[in-house]
């Protein structure tokens, strides 16, 4: 059964459309990337879901039942905003402390173990703390939570590289323990590393969502060739894109469900080098920005 | 240098516009309405009269010696009154212009763009020269064009001057502390006290001996005496503006960003705090202990001054006999009751600015984080209006304590410590409705916020002119001090006093069931 599960929410600020009819669900024990460029309403899906602000319409369920049956749902849930902002003259330590005492947890060395690794100076006033500072509060405050949905709203923003591989092993550790992680961001690499499943979001609306395999029949596949023959006749094919001569090699983009066609017009050439690269996400991103100026 | 300044000036320029038709309108109201009241020079010297009693004097000031017309009247009773709210408005943008910005990193951000410390400073300052200068254009373009009889150019000059110089002297004051001062609230702090602080000692001193008001920038401004000697001589201590531009160039020119002279931190060991009305009174000791402090200061001044109600009052036998005879009630005690008043007016501010406390919270995106942790909102909105009734009601307690400490040598009061307790807790259903209100516009949105400020600033403004002028009352029903009875002249009015409070009660609970709805953020 979804720990979380989205139905047809939408939100309107005046007329500008923030979230239109967004659907997804998130299983027990797995990472849910939610990507999108900023102002595509990933952060407006987050608020409604944490109950910051009312949908227009639709439902959101967890473990199966409505949140507006049940007033504690939020138990359940932690979250950490994109931009986190603490009391000024409290400590970390006083405000990590606040969230274990209102939450009623109580693991005190598993705190400072995350203090460790996190490497946060716990007793210095939240004022005198960098973002990325006050992001490891917030961060370890989510994670010694026992809480079963983990909510980042584009956490890594302000975390050193150092900082950020800590960040993705705790997020593997909370999944492996079986909770559900819904990890916005508009970092591509970041999800691609984590995320079992995604949704991409943009304009408002949930423009895919599935597996990061079952994706990639929406990508292409970056061809590395060489051959005897002229390449420059592959060119102009309808299915080829971003035709790149190099010194060496020959770059070449080619729609995924287009492969075998290619591959003929390949063969009468002679290649005598032929490479795949795995297709990433900035390639499903760029294919969907290019249709929207196609547009436009 | 004109860059930083056009765009400091777009970004606050609604807020000084706003002040400025505020206090011009509040300025400008008052003489037509003087003119259709009091109409007749024998009704004048009347007025004058009852505003000479040491209860008046220390609301409004010293009475001028000049022939009592309608724009000496205007003067008197309204340029110390006034002068609070000229003082509040340098106050508040001088520190968005200074401490919050620096706070906000946003001087931070300019500077690295080559924008220097000098360009900085000489547009801070240069706004608050504008805005003030405006302002006083304003009041005197507005005194003038109405041209009421015996308001003349030289005093609706002075008057305008008067109020002008006072508003840069508080804007340039709190520049000084927004330099010694560790951040923004604390500024503010201690610019807002030393405003009311200011008030209060000069209340004392007007009563006493007004030549230790010569201390206090407020009775500069009575010294004057607009439209009656024009004594263009007290405009001359405002020189101490130079003063501090001065101090305030040579404090900020020699620090670093987000440095300050006065460090208010110390180490404390880590405390513990885990729910939210505690996580909330820790952020806002500071602010509940010094307006109980404050409190506490209004009341030792007008106590002060009881000694003197007394003198007056066995000096003032007829007029004592025909007050008494007139409400059946101790002359003493209408006087208390009518410092009270102010008292209890000043008293509400507190309860407000606890109860918006949590505008803050959603404003930086902390209500969010902490309603996402499971902290019910209504939990979180009731917490800020309870504590705000009980800051404004110790807040009252505290009063009336000073009151009675500082009159406990003088004979002529018949009042008890449990006399002036039942005094603050007759008030208190006052500070409930406000607290109520508060919440209550909370709940509904944001912005609507403002709103309680522009309805505090009524209640004030009739009240006050309910006491100086005896406006009609029927401008105080929209308020809630029409109907709790004026102690100590007065019995408590129990019904009175129950039904306020349920009336703001019932505000913050709808207040808090609206809360749990709306969209934050």
């Amino acid at each position: 059964m979804s720990v979380i599960e989205l139905k047809g929410m939408t939100k309107t600020f005046g007329k500008t459309v923030a979230a239109k009819d967004v659907s997804f669900s998130i299983e027990k024990g797995e990472i849910f990337g939610f990507i999108g460029p900023n102002g595509a309403g990933k952060s407006t899906t987050i608020r409604m879901i944490i109950g910051a602000l009312t949908p227009d319409s639709g439902e959101i369920l967890m473990d199966g039942q409505p949140v507006t049956e049940d007033p504690h749902y939020k138990d359940k849930l932690t979250y950490v905003p994109g931009d986190v902002n603490l009391w000024g003259n409290l400590t970390g330590d006083e405000v990590i402390n606040f969230f274990m005492k209102t939450r009623g947890y109580s693991d005190k060395e598993r705190k400072a173990e995350l203090i460790e690794k996190f490497r946060l100076d716990a007793k210095k006033k939240c004022k005198t703390y960098s973002k990325g500072n006050r992001q490891k509060v917030a961060l370890i405050s989510a994670f010694l939570s026992n809480a079963e949905l983990l909510i980042f709203d584009e956490p890594t923003t302000g975390l050193d590289p150092l900082m950020e591989r800590s960040f993705h092993e705790e997020v593997i550790r909370a999944r492996d323990e079986g909770k559900s992680i819904l990890l916005s961001s508009h970092i591509l690499s970041e999800v691609e590393k984590l995320a079992d499943r995604l949704a991409i979001i943009r304009e408002g609306e949930i423009i895919e969502t599935g597996r990061l395999k079952e994706l990639r029949h929406i990508t292409r596949i970056e061809y590395v060739v060489q051959a005897k023959g002229d390449l420059e006749l592959l060119k102009d094919l309808p299915y080829v894109h971003d035709f790149d001569e190099r010194e060496e090699n020959t770059h070449l983009r080619v729609d995924n469900d287009k492969a075998a066609e290619f591959l003929e017009a390949l063969h009468p050439i002679g290649p005598t080098h032929l490479e795949t690269l795995p297709p990433r996400l900035e390639d499903i991103f760029m294919r969907y920005y290019e249709g929207r100026s196609d547009e436009s | 240098m004109t860059h930083f300044l056009t765009i400091v000036l777009r970004d606050v320029r609604f807020r000084i516009l706003m002040w400025i038709v505020g206090i011009s309108a509040l300025t400008l109201v008052v003489p037509p309405a003087f003119e259709g009241l009091y109409s007749d020079p024998a009704e004048r010297e009347l007025l004058k009269e009852t505003l000479s009693n040491p209860a008046m004097v220390a609301i409004v000031g010293p009475v001028p010696e000049s022939t009592y017309t309608i724009a000496v009247m205007f003067a008197h009773e309204m340029i110390v009154f006034m002068a609070v709210v000229h003082g509040l408005f340098g106050i508040m943008i001088a520190n968005a212009v200074s401490r919050k910005m620096e706070d906000n990193g946003l001087l931070e951000y300019v500077s690295s763009t080559g924008i220097t410390r000098g360009n900085i400073f000489r547009a801070q300052l240069l706004i608050g020269f504008i805005m003030n200068i405006t302002l006083g254009a304003v009041i005197f373009a507005g005194l003038s064009v109405m041209n009421i009889e015996s308001f003349g150019t030289g005093g609706n000059l002075l008057y305008a001057l008067g109020t002008t110089l006072f508003g840069i002297l508080f804007y340039t004051f709190t520049l000084v502390l927004a330099q010694l001062l560790p951040s923004s609230d604390w500024s503010f702090g201690a610019a807002l006290s030393i405003l009311l602080l200011l008030y209060a000692g000069r209340a004392v001193t007007d009563v006493i001996n007004t030549d230790y008001s010569a201390a206090f920038p407020y009775h500069w401004l009575s010294r004057m005496e607009p439209f009656g000697t024009n004594d263009y001589m007290w405009l001359l201590p405002f020189a101490v503006i130079l003063l501090f531009i001065w101090l305030a160039w040579a404090l900020f020119s020699k620090r670093d960003l987000d440095d300050a002279y006065i460090a208010l931190d110390f180490k404390r060991k880590t405390r513990r705090i885990g729910t939210y009305p505690r996580l909330q009174l820790t952020g806002m000791k500071v602010l509940i202990i010094s307006w109980l402090a404050g409190m506490l200061m209004i009341g030792l001044s007008y106590g002060a001054i009881f000694g003197d109600l007394d003198t007056f009052i066995g000096e003032n036998e007829l007029l004592a006999q025909a007050m008494e005879d007139a409400s059946g009630t101790d002359p003493i005690l209408q006087f208390i009751s009518t410092l009270m008043m102010i008292t209890v007016i000043v008293g509400v501010i507190p309860a407000l600015m606890v109860s918006a406390r949590i505008l803050r919270e959603e404003k930086s995106g902390r209500l969010e984080m902490l309603a996402s942790a499971d902290i019910s909102r209504i939990s979180m909105l009731i917490t800020h209006g309870v504590l705000g009734a009980v800051t404004g009601a110790l807040g009252l307690a505290f009063s009336v304590f000073g009151m009675y400490g500082a009159s406990i040598g003088v004979e002529g009061i018949g009042l008890t410590l449990g006399d002036y307790m039942l005094t603050a807790l007759n008030y208190t259903p006052a500070v409930i409705f406000f607290a109520g209100l508060s919440m209550l516009l909370i709940g509904i949105s944001r912005k609507l916020h403002t709103l309680i400020w522009i309805y505090f600033i009524y209640a004030f403004f009739v009240n006050y002119l309910g006491l100086v002028i005896g406006l009609d009352d029927e401008w105080r029903m929209a308020t809630p001090f029409h109907y709790l009875a004026e102690m100590p002249a007065e019995e408590i009015d129990w019904t009175a006093w129950t039904i306020i409070t349920l009336i703001g009660a019932a505000l913050g609970v709808t207040g808090a069931l609206l809360f749990r709805k709306r969209d934050i953020g």
